[in-house]
């Protein structure tokens, strides 16, 4: 692909980019004028500021936290878009902002009601009960938001397992089901039946379609066409273990090189679960390779998956790969596990100038080490191989190097990055000291959501 | 680049919160207190109060003014709370009450249509009103 089709491609997308970001913006602009139409800025008294800014909290968190579900819903033009680690971090950032403003629309909107009415805070609780059903659902939803930040906050200090989040935070759609009456019912801006309810219902119907379209819809219609199963599980030297998928006409699903999927394993203990996986393989016609080691505790116990296991699939996943490219040559990096993507990224390389570099405490420890060999002198990629115990950059603390000492031309080329978090930070800062442009690195994280 | 994203974002959202202003009813004043009888009334009016009627959303009294066995004047001595919704649809319903009343010389009118807390407390109390004042 020429160069100038690349740049031209990685301009369209930072345009699209940019019009996603500004339609979440303006989304909510759109509530908070209808907000402002139902007479909610209107004030005659300093305290009136208090309960106007009370309802915009609670109609701007409902807006961020349809935003969340669109951004998790796997819809196609996000996923290409955002990518979808980013698509994760900002769906994770919006939560957090969302659940303050929560707590604001409920601290205030109780407090300066309790004051115009002359009620105690619990009398004024009491009064909102006695409004109907809804608002004790919705009270009831506040306790179930609140754990669930309370678990993504504990997850992010590593105290929680992936596994285990996972599961409380399902709990949001209960959440969300138990909030949205009240704004329909409740809601002085909604209530009307006029355009702002028309537009609630859109949001809702935009959101929760797509959601309901690719997480539920597509994943099952995959599952009804490819009937993928697992063919074979084959140990690695290095503990890690490929997992065959067999299914017909499975390369039809057409992911580029180096995404990833979700993967559901449907046998007891482990269908619960979606993980996601890159392939480790370029897909063959009727079967895909992923490659696993036994980090989490689902990815252990991959190894006893029984052969002829059904396996639900989403995907395909992620901006991890050629369509991000913008420069004529690549250097693939990657440590441990991470070497999957690259791996598959490698096999399908065929234009410009390719290194790959490979990162792990021994030679023993790096998985698939013989197949990329095998593929870099096929595709006269330069093969550095980096062994031996930590040191203080991302590189062995004995033979301490940095991308631009293993690579002459690194203005030339895209820099695609998967491993750990903190060590792939550690690559991006070498890159970023060495002067590579921010659009020309690329790192997978294996996001949770 | 990033500067004309972010002023172009920003004004959006201003233009569009601006438009929902524009489209703001009129706000309203916060009643400073009973009113004083607004129309001359005549020799011999009497007011009659309905028993105050709480509900979640504050508390409604109605206040009728009979002249000779007719009604002359509907009015609230309370109605909602100082909330500004509660004084912006109470200073729609109010009138709307009195109109109806005053046509139909009877407490038994149709519910005022966004007003679902005021109607009916407020209908109650009229019926307070006009049964002390012997109009049933």
């Amino acid at each position: 692909m020429a160069i100038t089709e690349r740049a031209r491609l990685v301009r369209r997308r930072r345009l699209w980019a940019d019009a996603l970001h500004a339609a979440l913006w303006w989304s909510g602009a759109v509530a908070v004028a209808f907000v402002a139409a139902s007479g909610g800025f209107a004030a005659t008294r300093p305290i009136d500021y208090v309960y106007n800014w009370g309802r915009i909290a609670g109609v701007i968190a409902a807006v961020l936290v349809m935003n969340q579900v669109l951004l998790i819903s796997r819809v196609p033009w996000i996923e290409r878009v955002l990518g979808h680690d980013r698509a994760a971090t900002t769906h994770a950032n919006m939560g957090k902002v969302a659940f303050i403003l929560m707590l604001m629309h409920v601290g205030f909107v109780l407090m300066v009601t309790a004051y115009y009415d002359g009620r105690s805070l619990l009398g004024q609780i009491g009064a909102f009960w006695e409004l109907g059903w809804f608002m004790v659902t919705a009270t009831f939803a506040l306790g179930l938001f609140t754990l669930v930040v309370a678990t993504s906050l504990l997850i992010v200090r590593r105290r929680w397992r992936y596994e285990t989040w996972h599961a409380v935070h399902l709990i949001v759609y209960v959440a969300i089901a138990l909030v949205v009456p009240h704004q329909f019912i409740e809601g002085s801006t909604f209530r009307g039946k006029g355009y702002a309810w028309w537009f609630w219902v859109m949001l809702y119907v935009l959101t929760f379609g797509s959601w309901l379209a690719f997480r539920v819809i597509r994943p099952l219609a995959l599952y009804a066409r490819y009937r993928p199963e697992v063919a074979h599980v084959t140990p690695n030297p290095d503990g890690s273990v490929s997992v065959g998928i067999s299914g017909a006409g499975v390369d039809r699903l057409a992911s580029r090189p180096g995404q990833f999927f979700l993967w559901r394993f449907l046998a007891p203990g482990y269908w619960r679960e979606a993980h996601p996986y890159s392939l480790s393989r370029v897909p063959g016609p009727n079967d895909l390779r992923i490659s696993v080691s036994p980090a989490g505790d689902g990815s252990a116990a991959l190894a006893n998956i029984p052969v002829g296991t059904r396996v639900i699939i989403e995907g395909p996943l992620g901006v991890f790969s050629e369509a991000v490219r913008s420069r004529p040559g690549v250097v693939l990096v990657a440590a441990g596990i991470g070497i999957t993507p690259i791996r598959t990224m490698l096999e399908a390389h065929t234009d410009g100038p390719c290194d790959v570099v490979v990162r792990a405490s021994s030679e023993a420890d790096a998985p698939l080490i013989d197949e990329v060999r095998e593929l870099a002198r096929e595709h006269g990629a330069n093969l550095h191989e980096l062994y031996g115990p930590r040191g203080d950059n991302w590189t062995p603390a004995l033979g301490s190097t940095s991308l631009a000492q293993l690579v002459d031309d690194l203005d030339e080329r895209d820099i695609y990055i998967c491993g750990p978090i903190a060590w792939t930070d550690a690559v991006v800062a070498d890159a970023v000291a060495a002067g590579v442009a921010p659009e020309a690195i690329h790192r997978e994280r294996f996001g949770w959501a | 680049m990033r500067v004309a994203k972010v002023a172009v974002i920003t004004g959006g959202c201003a233009v569009i919160v601006g438009a929902g202003l524009a489209a703001a009813p009129e706000p309203v004043k916060a009643p400073t207190g009973p009113d004083p009888a607004p129309s001359a009334t005549a020799a011999g009016a009497e007011t009659f109060d309905g028993p105050p009627i709480s509900n979640p959303r504050g508390t409604y009294q109605a206040r009728i003014t009979v002249v000779n066995g007719e009604v002359v004047d509907v009015e609230a001595v309370v109605a909602g709370t100082s909330a500004p919704e509660s004084v912006s649809i109470n200073a729609q319903a109010i009138p709307e009450f009195r109109t109806r009343v005053l046509a139909a010389q009877s407490w038994d009118v149709e519910a005022v249509s966004g007003a679902s807390y005021t109607s009916p407390a407020f209908i109650e109390s009229l019926q307070g009103a006009f049964s002390d004042a012997g109009l049933a």
